[in-house]
């Protein structure tokens, strides 16, 4: 009997403490780490995207279009124009190939001869196309204002290609400098002084020309 | 001609423009990255040199915004933007907690290759050469390359069409030589300036020997040996004219 007695006390005593203040906080605070946990499990799932590496932009290749001025040796300063396509090999080698046009002008013979062409109009285009390779020697920046600051390269480029002037075809080297500014994102601007040297005969005898060629050019990567 | 040029030049301008306007303002759904070591640095530019202007702690969540070489430009969650290294990059979490590994070509994508394309210069008969190609590849061993060459010279300038099959016994290696066989044209126009001689064309036959050397990425170096025959009908004592070429370049691979 006494043995009853003491069994339904402890019960009791067990179940008061089971309900008591003190136990149902601690069970409270285990239910809100177990809800935190959750959500720190959960929740970045939800914020963020399924993950696809070939949705990152590369942008290594570059579209130029570029107009300038072309000193051709004899044939006086003439306008020139082209475009270029480029690839970033990393970040100070690139490679381009580049196409372009020139109309060569009169020679002070012509001038002052007056009346006998030394080349048809046809003899009289010039066209070009080279590949380079640049090289980007002191990439920084430029302080445009006090709140605009523009990244900004200054490269050495050289290549080979082939001239097509007066009817021939001549192996040219080119090699010059220029200045990158980027503008924003993928868009910039550069300034660039190039020689091309090749071979010319129209006067009879073989000699070797420097054609100096400046030119301003939009690019974009992409 | 030249307004001719100039017009078609400005147009093709504005259409890029246009086309990278709009292809770039979909950007709800770029990737995102956790920063899994204590920090990483974001320089100013796509380069070590550019300075460094901020420094991102670890747990914090960045968006990709696009690459540039071996370079990423990324946006912080309080929209800073800057660009942060290949290497660095590679220490990044995706959102299941796996790291973020850059998956770029290397010396196994090369052998594995479809397609390559590749420019390279030279010497042909003592005179300069220029050439771009375009290759397909059937095994790792066995590609086809067509071949388009231009050599202007003082004298006279030819231009070859060619058609090879490249052999490479040994892909493995980093330089690994090569075999190769063509046939083509070769167009020779005299110089202008040379009266009483008229532009020939004729057959010719090549077999040549060379290297490529794996540089990165999508890069490799070519130096190529060849020798050509040149089936001369015109010739009055009846040889063929035999040529060496030798050339160094660069191969592209996808």
């Amino acid at each position: 009997m006494e043995n009853g007695f003491r069994s339904i006390f402890l019960t009791l005593l067990l179940f008061g403490l089971t309900l008591s203040p003190g136990a149902k906080a601690a069970d409270e605070t285990d239910a809100a780490a177990n809800s935190d946990e959750q959500s720190s499990l959960v929740q970045p799932q939800i914020e963020r995207a399924e993950f696809d590496e070939s949705a990152i932009d590369v942008d290594d290749f570059e579209i130029t279009v570029f107009a300038g001025m072309f000193s051709i040796e004899d044939f006086g300063v003439n306008s020139v124009a082209g475009f270029k396509l480029g690839y970033h090999v990393n970040e100070s080698i690139f490679v381009q190939f580049e196409l372009g046009e020139s109309d060569a002008g009169e020679t002070s013979f012509e001038v002052l001869n007056g009346g006998a062409p030394l080349l048809s109009d046809d003899e009289r285009t010039l066209s070009y196309y080279q590949f380079n390779l640049g090289y980007n020697l002191f990439p920084g920046e430029a302080f445009v204002t006090d709140e605009t600051t523009l990244n900004s390269t200054f490269y050495v480029i050289a290549g080979i290609g082939d001239t097509e002037f007066a009817g021939d075809d001549r192996y040219t080297i080119n090699y010059g400098f220029g200045y990158r500014l980027v503008f924003w994102d993928s868009l910039s601007f550069t300034a660039d002084l190039r020689d091309h040297v090749f071979d010319m005969d129209v006067f009879g005898e073989e000699k070797e020309t420097h054609n100096i060629a400046y030119t301003f050019a939009l690019s974009l990567f992409f | 001609m030249r307004q001719f040029a100039g017009r078609t030049l400005f147009a093709f301008l504005i259409v890029v423009i246009a086309a990278f306007s709009t292809s770039q303002a979909d950007d709800e759904l770029l990737p995102q990255v956790e920063i899994a070591e204590a920090f990483i640095n974001l320089h100013s530019g796509p380069g070590s040199v550019y300075p460094i202007i901020n420094v991102i702690k670890r747990g914090s969540l960045v968006t990709i915004i696009r690459r540039q070489t071996n370079w990423f430009q990324i946006q912080t969650e309080d929209a800073k933007p800057g660009w942060a290294s290949r290497d660095e990059m590679q220490l990044t979490l995706l959102a299941d907690g796996e790291p973020f590994i850059v998956t770029d070509a290397d010396h196994d994508s090369f052998r594995d290759r479809d397609w390559s394309f590749g420019i390279s210069g030279g010497e042909f008969a003592n005179a300069a050469i220029i050439s771009a190609f375009a290759g397909y590849s059937f095994t790792e061993n066995l590609a086809i390359e067509l071949n388009l060459s231009d050599s202007p010279g003082n004298v006279s300038s030819s231009v070859l069409y060619k058609a090879n099959l490249i052999m490479q016994p040994f892909p493995e290696w980093t330089v690994s030589p090569f075999f190769s066989l063509g046939v083509g044209r070769i167009e020779v126009t005299p110089s202008a300036t040379l009266v009483a001689s008229s532009a020939r064309e004729n057959t010719m036959s090549q077999v040549g020997l060379g290297l490529h050397y794996y540089l990165s990425r999508r890069f490799v170096f070519r130096f190529e040996y060849n020798e050509y025959v040149i089936l001369s009908a015109n010739n009055s004592d009846d040889n063929n004219e035999e040529i060496g070429e030798w050339k160094t370049g660069f191969v592209v691979f996808f």
